[in-house]
């Protein structure tokens, strides 16, 4: 329970067309204090993703007008927000589901419905796999210094097939 | 062509069955006469003794007292006998004391000097001559020989005899050497007609005419052969035909068959794509459902009153009751599907039953029951199997124990039998037991034992059935014993297959 | 081609067989008829005999009066051969039978000394003892006995109780030179006052004052027996071991009229003029020949012969009541 305090100050944006899924969603990260924004599908996270650039984006795959994929290829066909680490957060848990979206580009993959209580921690693992030059830092710092302004900086480095130059 | 073929067969044949017929018939009756004759001369030698020796018994008291006027009419009276032609008394000097002949006798007047010889021989001579048997023998009585007799014997009969048999045998060999011609050449007919029929019957066959056949009326091995070869080429007629006619149900068949298998795909597809957006509609709420549960437990939405955190627990436990049905239908269809592979890779059973007893350990003692682990240490440090499958099969077997006693322990036993090439995995719990009838049943889908226990067993009524399936996919199988009451007992026989590294690397 | 080879195999195997055939058959003869051609040789009366065993050694030759030769010798040469092995240290090699036709032959015989044995019963002995000289020297126990008798008998409806019924009545007798078969009847006949005349036949007249006899034949004394019981004679006289050895049945229809008084069975006799010590041999020979089993089979076959013994009251004494006797006849 009090684990739910010690969530870092992240930046997410949340595209999901279920209302009552995004609400889920966006309480657990909320929970965690974290900055959340969202968008009821492709086009609306298009939109948000132009004055706003979150540590990550968790993205639904099955959604009306404009689905995962497609987002996923308009967030990375825009060099702004390319290399913006997008999860898929999807109902679908057949086998080869998860091995496709990780080969379509996605950068993680959640199935639904998520454990509230360990959500934290996946997404931890899937960003820290990403930016593999800061885990010491990133493993440390959400208890040690839960104040300290986010350090969007380092989980936003561009993806893991661009070698950072940074520290 | 065929005659030229043909004709020098039917020769030879009747050739060499003439000459042996002929050659054989005339050793036959040369024989025979030969013995005929052999056996006359006997025949005549033995009659010539016979009269000796009656002459003998009646003349020999005359000899002893030389009375000349009746032995000249003994030696006379041998003439009613036509095969005697001659008669001769000799006294003990073989002075010649009578004798007789009849009228063409060569021997009238000639000079007889036998007797000496006679008188002096202990046994009959005999004296073959070109139409007689000379027979003569000494008359002995006591120490005394007192003369002797002898006779002509007449080998007219004998002559007679030979004549008639050699006429005979020559009329037997003519006629068996005509008639052996003519069978002959009847024979190497009947023998070379049907092989020409044959022949050629088979020379069409070769060029592909199947249609007809040979037809031979003659009842021996070249029937028997027409027979065969009529027989092999309807076979081979019918044979054509049927290959004919399988080629065209092939490929009939094959194109029934490409339908099908895209039909089969499509469904195979459609099942799949329709399981998964089940799974899809499905997981969509639920996401909702435990979501909120969980964010209302952990305080997301403000404090909650101690009643309300039970509904909140409550809900969220159905909620999850409702995913575990999810995935182990979602693992049950894929098993059937046929999409579960079983890996074959090196395993170290040890060291998982090892890593498995830790959990089902905790999980045994959450529930107040003894967790109980053996192994037998012959069981091989390595193994080749599913290890994950395999992790799955036990610790599903062990939740349903768990699942199904309240009180007293769950044991797990593991052993090899090396004999029967396998390995053995048993689950026993002290738990409520299945009834007979539903021994049957238990393995099958949401079969669960209704139990009288207010707790309820949670479960999807699928751990078995997936365990099953599992179990038979990695080779082995599983069965279960059980008394109401007393406990149940699951058995796994897998096979035993050893890994060729004697340590598994980890 | 072919045709031609198989006709001239056939041929040749013909003509091969046909060879075969006629040299397997003697050329055909013509019977014979049956005609004599007399072709008479000179003979003398006297047989050709031969010792064939040896011609240097001397010959030891048994007499006997026999019909037919070729019957007797083989009972003879046996006993010829044994006494003659038993004289070889006298130089006798060969044993030899001699069958004389008649009595008469027999004594002249006997007078030329070509016979050294002969056997015969006392009448005949005597006879030959009287005319030829020959010695007695044992008793012979020919068929078994020591002694015979004659039996006189009649058939039962022949109205002959006794001897003295004989009279004009026809007795069948065997032969002049028999013993039992003469001498022995006709002596005791005549010893009862009866007067005894051969008659040429059966059916001759004979006086009511005498008794009539013929003689059957020789050499066969059975049938005397048949010819009484057929009714060709009505009485008859044999030897008692003739008569005893009759059937039962048969001797039912018979009625014994009397028996003649015993004599020696048979006597052996030897020349006057064979040395002693031969003799003495031939004696001792005989005496003891009825104790080997090798003796006893010569002398069974020598006509029945059981044994040779001494005259319990010597050989003249023998031959002296014979010769009593047949005084009486005469």
């Amino acid at each position: 329970m009090e684990n739910g305090n010690q969530g870092l100050p992240w930046q997410a944006l949340v595209v999901e067309d279920e209302p009552d899924n995004l609400e889920v969603i966006v309480a657990t990260l909320r929970w965690q204090k974290m900055t959340v924004r969202t968008a009821r599908n492709g086009f609306e996270a298009i939109e948000a993703l132009k004055d706003f650039t979150p540590n990550f984006v968790l993205c639904d795959l099955a959604m009306p007008d404009m689905n995962g994929w497609q987002t996923l290829t308009a967030i990375r066909n825009n060099s702004k927000t390319a290399l913006i680490p997008v999860i898929a957060l999807s109902a679908y848990a057949m086998v080869g589901d998860r091995e496709k979206a990780l080969a379509s580009g996605f950068d993680g993959y959640i199935t639904k419905p998520i454990d509230v209580l360990t959500f934290f921690d996946t997404l931890k693992v899937i960003l820290g796999s990403i930016v593999r030059q800061i885990p010491a830092t990133k493993d440390k710092k959400p208890t040690t210094a839960p104040e300290k302004t986010a350090e969007p900086t380092p989980l936003t480095t561009p993806p893991p097939g661009q070698n950072n130059t940074n520290k | 062509m065929i005659n030229r073929a043909t004709w020098p067969l039917a020769i030879k044949l009747t050739l060499v069955m003439t000459v042996m017929i002929v050659l054989t018939v005339g050793a036959v009756t040369l024989l025979s006469i030969r013995r005929e004759q052999a056996t006359f001369r006997t025949d005549l030698e033995q009659q010539g003794e016979l009269l000796l020796d009656s002459l003998t018994a009646s003349g020999a008291d005359l000899l002893y007292r030389l009375q000349l006027t009746s032995l000249q009419n003994l030696i006379g009276g041998l003439g009613t006998t036509k095969a005697i032609v001659a008669g001769w008394v000799y006294d003990a000097q073989g002075h010649v004391l009578a004798d007789a002949f009849s009228p063409d006798s060569p021997l009238i007047g000639a000079v007889d000097d036998s007797g000496k010889n006679l008188v002096d021989s202990p046994t009959t001579v005999f004296n073959w001559q070109d139409n007689q048997l000379l027979a003569g023998k000494a008359v002995v009585l006591g120490r005394q020989t007192i003369g002797a007799f002898r006779i002509g014997l007449s080998t007219a009969p004998l002559e007679a005899k030979m004549i008639t048999l050699r006429d005979e045998g020559l009329l037997v060999a003519l006629v068996a050497s005509l008639t052996g011609i003519v069978v002959s050449i009847l024979l190497s007919r009947t023998l070379t007609e049907p092989l020409r029929i044959l022949t050629s019957a088979t020379e069409r066959a070769a060029q592909g005419d199947l249609s007809q056949t040979a037809s031979i009326r003659s009842h021996d091995e070249v029937a028997i052969l027409a027979n065969s070869f009529n027989t092999m080429v309807v076979r081979l007629r019918t044979t054509i035909q049927e290959m004919q006619q399988r080629t065209d149900e092939v490929r009939r068949s094959e194109q029934e068959l490409k339908a099908a298998n895209a039909l089969a795909q499509e469904s195979v597809r459609l099942k799949s794509e329709f399981l998964s957006a089940i799974s899809h509609e499905l997981r969509t709420p639920l996401n909702a459902i435990l979501g909120f549960s969980d964010l209302l437990l952990v305080g997301m939405f403000g404090p909650l009153n101690e009643q309300q955190t039970t509904k909140v627990s409550r809900l969220k436990e159905n909620g999850s009751r409702l995913l575990l049905l999810i995935n182990d239908l979602l693992d049950l269809s894929r098993i059937e599907a046929g999409r579960v592979e079983v890996q074959q890779k090196p395993f170290a059973p040890h060291l998982l039953i090892d890593h498995l007893t830790e959990q089902m350990e905790s999980l045994a003692v959450q529930n107040s029951l003894i967790f109980e682990k053996s192994v037998d240490p012959t069981l091989p440090e390595s193994l080749v199997g599913d290890e994950q499958r395999l992790e799955q099969v036990i610790v599903n077997l062990v939740s349903n124990a768990i699942k199904f006693t309240r009180e007293g322990s769950i044991s797990l036993k593991v052993w090899p039998d090396t004999a029967a090439q396998r390995w053995l995995i048993s689950v026993k719990d002290t738990g409520i037991g299945i009834p007979p009838h539903a021994l049957d049943t238990i393995f099958e889908e949401f079969r669960q034992v209704e139990g009288g226990y207010s707790r309820p067993y949670q479960g999807t009524g699928l751990g078995l059935a997936i365990t099953r399936n599992l179990v038979r996919l990695m080779g082995g199988k599983i069965s279960v014993t059980s008394t109401l009451d007393v406990g149940s007992t699951f058995l796994v026989e897998l096979p035993l297959v050893v890994a060729e590294m004697s340590k598994p690397t980890i | 081609m072919s045709k031609r080879h198989l006709v001239a195999i056939v041929l040749s195997t013909l003509s091969i067989f046909l060879q075969a055939c006629s040299s397997a058959t003697p050329t055909p003869a013509t019977a014979t008829k049956q005609t004599t051609n007399a072709n008479p040789a000179a003979a003398t009366m006297a047989p050709t005999t031969q010792a064939t065993s040896s011609v240097a050694g001397k010959t030891l030759t048994i007499g006997e009066i026999a019909s037919s030769p070729s019957a007797t010798i083989p009972k003879f040469q046996p006993l010829a051969d044994y006494l003659a092995a038993s004289l070889a240290d006298a130089g006798y090699t060969a044993g030899a039978v001699k069958i004389a036709p008649d009595f008469d032959t027999m004594i002249k015989w006997l007078k030329k000394d070509e016979i050294d044995l002969i056997f015969d019963s006392p009448y005949p002995a005597m006879i030959e003892v009287d005319q030829a000289g020959v010695k007695p020297i044992l008793r012979r126990w020919k068929g078994g006995v020591a002694i015979y008798s004659t039996i006189l008998f009649a058939r039962t409806d022949s109205n002959i109780q006794s001897i003295g019924d004989l009279k004009g009545k026809m007795l069948a007798l065997e032969e002049p030179t028999s013993t039992s078969g003469y001498m022995l009847p006709k002596a005791y006949l005549a010893a009862a006052g009866l007067q005894i005349v051969e008659k040429p036949s059966v059916d001759a007249p004979v006086a009511s004052n005498e008794v009539g006899y013929i003689f059957v034949r020789p050499d066969n004394d059975v049938d005397i027996i048949q010819w009484v019981l057929s009714g060709k004679t009505p009485a008859g006289a044999v030897n008692s071991t003739t008569f005893n050895a009759f059937s039962a049945d048969g001797k039912k229809t018979l009625v014994v009229l009397g028996e003649t008084e015993a004599v020696p069975r048979h006597i052996a006799m030897v020349r006057s003029d064979l040395e002693s010590s031969v003799v003495d041999s031939i004696k001792a020979t005989l005496l003891k020949m009825d104790s080997t089993s090798a003796g006893q089979a010569i002398l069974t076959q020598f006509e029945k012969t059981t044994k040779f013994d001494e005259f319990p009251d010597g050989a003249a004494a023998a031959l002296a009541r014979m010769r009593e006797l047949y005084k009486l006849t005469q």
